[in-house]
């Protein structure tokens, strides 16, 4: 019970530091006008108007690519701002455990990327006013795009460790999202043979988030995240425990 | 009850109950106090501190002196438990710190050098969260913000966000969160630092007064402070402790500077004689008179006299040795 009291207190700590100035609140308004300005206005000629369907499917394509941007802006606070600000010393003094603070701010920023993909939910409600998306499939893309988001999270907050400012953090988050999710290494790790892409490709975020995307709910795709969440909560908690 | 208990299942569990433990805690056996025994941190090419050695009690405001750089804060840190020691440990009422690191932190309040606050936050949403971290009951936390808003004069800015507010009242309100829980250990690296006279003044008769009923070290480069509300004073320098001692017989406050005319007797074999080990001479001055040095002990300086006087010893001149914080510090610390 006094766990849970304070992993609240971490929790609600870091709901007043995002949202008492209005740095929290620009982030998931401009997050949700990128958005639907790529979706409704698209690259190129590809827009919701030209595309004359309404599904979601470009929608659940951007989404991650802008999720890496957000995580990465999201996770440069996590650890850089507490050691910028001299707090990090406060707050490794209070009878906290490693993973009661490792716990309560992967929350909290799962909590604002929640809000950040909730704001985003007058998009399929535009589209259901011209046609009938597949719902199930809006459901799925939605759940999908939520574990990456998460997945993300549980990264940049292992990254960000090692770095003292805010601007290192969000640069090497961006980098390290943009390796772990990025095309371009798919395709790189596939120019090598199919045996090392299809062994390689067990961990690749964007080849699980596929299925999410198509409407298909296969438990294996979530323990793959919740997995890769586990993994590095618990190298954060390590590392913090290491560093003492 | 105590008795049957010891008959029935005789001395082991008679001493395994807690009352027991209680009875030797108020005897004293069991240590109210805070200690570092053989501590030592190590950072990669770099030995921050050595074998430190040394208790802080109950009821006694301890001062850490040193020059920057001398291990200071890392001395804190190891207290605190936000570092972990390269080698000894830190042991509080007799047992080891890192038993059980976040239960013993709940009894210690720290305050970093500049005192760190969450700027973004309005005062009462900072304490409320010290509150909830230290695990207050809903009741006492609100008993304790309304306690320190009151004695750290902050309830007119209560509701504003701290970035907006001064140094002196950001200070102000990292002291109140370390206050809150009232906590038995307090670790205060300049607490005074960007305060007014005024503030000052105030936060040192708080400190001075939270010291009665508690174990309380603080760091500063306040000379003044330390005269005026420490009793014990550890100095640092280099990694290592030079002084541990109080601060009077720091200042050698105990010990007199007599003006003798020995008439070309041993003054000092003749006060060694008569109980007083701890006679030097200082320099000869005119007219046949020899200036001593006297350790008092636990003597007053009557005694001095009234020896002298009985074995009709010409005394001019009898006062206190006088020496600064600065002179003493400099002095220890190679300065």
């Amino acid at each position: 019970m006094e766990s849970f009291n304070r992993i609240f207190a971490i929790i609600e700590k870091e709901f007043y530091l995002s949202y008492n100035t209005a740095l929290g609140y620009t982030f998931i308004v401009l997050f949700m006008f990128v958005e639907s300005l790529l979706f409704f206005f698209g690259i190129g000629g590809n827009s919701f108007w030209d595309r004359k369907s309404s599904d979601l499917g470009f929608f659940f394509v951007i989404t991650p690519y802008l999720l890496i941007i957000f995580v990465s802006a999201i996770g440069m606070k996590i650890w850089a701002e507490e050691k910028e600000s001299g707090t990090w010393e406060i707050l490794f003094t209070l009878p906290f455990n490693e993973w009661e603070v490792v716990l309560a701010k992967y929350i909290a920023s799962c909590m604002n990327v929640l809000i950040a993909l909730l704001s985003t939910i007058f998009i399929p409600f535009t589209v259901m006013i011209f046609g009938q998306p597949d719902l199930g499939i809006v459901f799925s893309g939605y759940l999908g795009v939520f574990l990456v988001a998460i997945t993300f999270v549980s990264i940049v907050m292992y990254f960000s460790l090692f770095f003292q400012t805010q601007i290192g953090a969000f640069l090497f988050g961006f980098f390290a999202l943009s390796v772990f999710y990025s095309p371009f290494v798919q395709k790189s790790i596939d120019f090598i043979g199919k045996t090392a892409s299809d062994w390689i490709g067990i961990f690749s975020l964007q080849k699980h988030f596929e299925a999410f995307r198509l409407g298909i709910l296969d438990p294996r795709d979530l323990y793959f995240y919740l997995s890769i969440n586990i993994v590095f909560l618990s190298l954060t908690v390590i590392h913090l425990k290491d560093k003492r | 009850m105590s008795h049957e208990l010891w008959r029935k299942n005789g001395s082991h569990e008679f001493f395994r109950k807690p009352f027991f433990i209680v009875g030797i805690y108020h005897l004293g056996i069991v240590s109210k106090s805070m200690e570092a025994v053989q501590l030592s941190k190590e950072f990669p090419g770099k030995l921050a501190v050595s074998n430190l050695n040394f208790t802080l009690k109950p009821g006694r405001l301890t001062a850490l002196l040193g020059p920057n750089g001398a291990g200071k804060t890392t001395t804190m840190r190891l207290l605190t438990g936000f570092s972990r020691p390269s080698g000894g440990r830190v042991t509080i009422e007799g047992r080891d710190l890192s038993e059980n690191r976040a239960e013993f932190q709940k009894q210690i309040g720290y305050l970093p050098e500049s005192g760190p606050v969450y700027r973004d936050l309005t005062v009462l949403e900072n304490l409320e969260f010290f509150a909830r971290a230290r695990c207050l009951s809903e009741l006492n936390r609100s008993r304790s913000i309304f306690r320190v808003l009151e004695e750290l004069n902050l309830g007119d800015v209560r509701n504003l966000v701290i970035g907006t507010l001064s140094k002196g009242f950001r200070q102000r309100v990292a002291l109140a969160s370390v206050l809150l829980s009232e906590p038995k250990y307090l670790i205060l690296d300049e607490p005074s630092y960007g305060l007014d006279p005024t503030q000052m003044s105030q936060i040192r008769q708080l400190i001075q007064s939270l010291s009665k009923d508690r174990t309380v070290l603080i760091s500063t480069h306040s000379l003044d402070e330390v005269e005026e509300i420490c009793e014990h004073v550890l100095i640092m320098s280099k990694g290592t402790i030079v002084a541990d001692s109080s601060v009077q017989s720091l200042r050698r406050e105990d010990r007199l500077i007599l003006e003798i005319n020995d008439s070309g007797m041993n003054f000092e074999e003749f006060m060694k004689n008569n109980g007083w080990p701890n006679v030097f001479k200082i320099k000869n001055m005119e007219e046949g008179f020899v200036e001593y040095e006297v350790q008092l002990g636990d003597k007053k300086p009557e005694d001095i006299y009234l020896l002298v006087s009985r074995h009709q010893i010409l005394l001019r001149g009898m006062r206190k040795l006088e020496e600064s914080m600065k002179t003493i510090f400099n002095s220890i610390t190679g300065n």
